[in-house]
């Protein structure tokens, strides 16, 4: 993918204008440690199956509680 | 309260808040003193994203839910795991790849300065005028039942919490967290555990037989305040809002170890959050099955009921107090007679209790209402909503000593824990989004940069408890506070998702939508009657769709003029 085509796509900002003095986002920190790893959890190997693990989850609690709504009625 | 009450109390305050202070004495690294330590693990994280959001409102006011309406509210938090996941998935990746102390920050990259501005704006004002809510809402109680003044009270607790707040920042702000939280969840287990043992078998079926059990209702009706689709797309918006864009939260996940310790911080909350606020409500209700076999007060804030019972009208107040006193006396006989129908009785025996049972509480309500009346009758500013003392009066008359000082000890605990993260995230936006943005050639200046986080922490702590002292609050204070954040939450969320997913609109067009999104959510607000977690869903898509149309309809220049703004940055 060309660097315009990249920067066109990406939601992240754009570069400075080097004409300008630093910005004040200059002494930030952490930066770069956003890629994306492993969870680390057994059975899990990447991070989709982890949120559909939590969706899932979800579901039977609802399921759960509206079992428990129409049991205790 | 008696000494042990007392030993617990303090005891656990003043020790964790003087263990975070000494522990973090020494952070002078602006990274440590804004994000916390470099080693945080997930749990901590976790643990510290929860405490932010219970405060001591979520331990006083939901049981009362409970007790009052049933377990409808927990549809509220429908929303959470879904959000979580995407703030998971989107948010917190880029905050953490460009390395941002505040969302806005991220604002300021993406747009330009006034857009950075604008959303580090409605975050302090929203977030600045909530964090008087959290230190007043259990101050008011707590006062009124414990007898002490309220002032002392919200100066104590606001003091507290800056000292440590602004001796170790964010790290300050996590270890206290995770004691804090670790003496709420013994405090509520054991609550609960009491509560159960003196409860007679058959509770669960009393409190479904009474209407305090339907935690689902599928119904579309968008008058009915807590409903699944309410809660589950509402509670989406607000949760996005809260989780994604909201300094107080972000804060908590920026920093730690590594990615993967944020994500999993979010993932424990996306999954223990539902069952928690159940558990909380249960409790509620099973207070109001307790009820149904012991005396009850008519009013549970028996301070407010005492000061007028005691004036002229005592007479008026007296007959009320023996009506309810009677009618209790008849629903202990038809509670025992429904459970005595259930072991043994045929299906007509059964039906006829139940309905004899339901029958007196009616009457008990209508006289619950009397009593209201009578309130308002005598003084029409009275405080008439009762439901934020039924916990803390179970508390203070049916748990054993030592445990009642642990329980009031809980209400502290997520009282310091919520205010300091709140504290620490106006704090941080003060200083990065604020005093950086104007004075760019200082913002080099690691020292200067803790010094003036450490004086913006401790301006917003002052304010709180300012605000607390001086100013009149809603009744119902957890209401309250989510109504403050819907109206505010989601415009700020409309300007994220145009940050993330609209790749062409520029700062100028999100700017005036946004400004234009808010105003119309303030004028809905006093025009219509609707459920107030809907307007998180019409200030995002108003926001939105406002900036499609400006960046569609703007003159090129103007939006060209925008995004080099945008770059400069």
């Amino acid at each position: 993918m060309s660097e315009r085509r990249k920067r066109k796509t990406s939601n992240e900002p754009r570069a400075a204008n080097p004409a300008r003095p630093p910005a004040p986002e200059a002494g930030s920190g952490r930066e770069g440690d956003g890629v994306d790893e492993s969870p680390g959890l057994p059975g899990f190997r990447t991070w989709q199956g982890v949120y559909l693990f939590v969706f899932v989850l979800f579901v039977l609690v609802v399921a759960a509680l509206a079992v428990f709504s129409q049991v205790y009625a | 309260m008696n000494a042990l009450d007392w030993f617990v109390l303090l005891g656990t305050m003043l020790g964790i808040a003087a263990y975070g202070t000494w522990r973090t004495r020494h952070t002078d690294h602006l990274d440590t003193y804004l994000k916390g330590s470099r080693d945080t693990g997930w749990l901590t994280i976790g643990v510290s994203v929860m405490a932010t959001q219970a405060s001591a409102i979520t331990f006083l006011s939901i049981p009362g839910q409970g007790f009052e309406s049933g377990l409808g509210f927990v549809q509220n938090y429908f929303g959470l795991p879904l959000a979580l996941i995407l703030v998971c998935a989107v948010f917190l990746p880029i905050y953490r790849r460009l390395g941002v102390y505040t969302a806005y920050e991220y604002l300021g990259r993406r747009f330009d300065a006034k857009t950075r501005l604008l959303g580090a704006t409605l975050f302090l004002l929203q977030r600045g005028l909530a964090s008087g809510v959290t230190i007043y809402a259990p101050a008011i109680i707590l006062s009124t039942v414990l007898g002490w003044r309220v002032d002392f009270t919200i100066i104590g607790t606001g003091l507290l919490v800056i000292v440590y707040t602004v001796t170790g920042g964010s790290a300050a702000v996590s270890l206290t967290q995770k004691w804090q939280m670790t003496v709420i969840f013994a405090g509520m287990v054991t609550a609960f555990v009491v509560l159960v043992v003196k409860l007679p078998a058959g509770a669960l079926e009393v409190a479904g037989t009474l209407g305090k059990l339907e935690a689902v209702d599928f119904s579309l009706s968008p008058d009915r305040r807590y409903t699944f689709w309410s809660g589950l797309l509402g509670g989406l918006f607000l949760s996005l809002s809260y989780f994604g864009t909201d300094q107080s939260q972000v804060q908590r996940y920026l920093g730690g170890a590594s990615l993967r310790e944020g994500r999993l911080g979010l993932v424990f909350n996306a999954i223990l959050k539902i069952p928690m606020q159940f558990f909380i409500l249960l409790l509620g209700a099973l207070v109001f099955v307790f009820y149904q076999f012991e005396p009850a007060p008519v009013f549970f804030n028996q301070a407010e009921w005492r000061r007028h019972a005691e004036g002229a009208d005592g007479a008026k107040f007296q007959a009320i107090e023996e009506k309810h006193t009677l009618l209790q006396a008849q629903r202990r006989t038809a509670a025992r007679a429904w459970l005595d129908a259930q072991e043994g009785g045929d299906a007509t025996v059964r039906a006829s209790a139940r309905t004899a049972l339901v029958g007196v509480q009616e009457k008990i309500d209508a006289v619950r209402k009397e009593a209201k009346a009578a309130l308002v009758a005598a003084d029409p500013r009275a405080k008439t909503k009762d439901s934020d003392y039924v916990f803390i009066t179970f508390i203070l008359t049916q748990l054993p000593h030592g445990v009642i000082g642990l329980l009031v000890a809980v209400m502290f605990a997520a009282a310091l824990g919520s205010k300091a993260g709140e504290l620490n995230a106006l704090g941080t936006t003060s200083t990065i989004d604020l005093w950086r943005q104007f004075r760019p050639l200082k913002a080099h200046d690691e020292a200067r940069n803790v010094r003036n986080a450490k004086w913006f922490t401790a301006f917003w702590g002052l304010f709180a408890i300012g605000f607390a002292l001086f100013a009149r609050f809603s009744e119902n204070l957890i209401e309250a506070i989510n109504i403050l954040g819907s109206l505010f939450y989601g415009v700020v969320l409309g300007l994220f998702l145009v940050a993330f997913f609209a790749r062409r609109v520029g700062g100028t067009a999100v700017f005036y939508a946004a400004i234009v999104a808010q105003a119309l959510v303030i004028v809905l607000y006093n025009v219509l009657s609707i459920s107030y977690l809907w307007y998180n869903v019409i200030g995002c898509a108003a926001c939105v769709v406002l900036a499609l149309l400006l960046q569609w309809v703007l003159p090129a220049a103007a939006v060209r003029s925008g995004l080099q703004e945008g770059r400069a940055t």
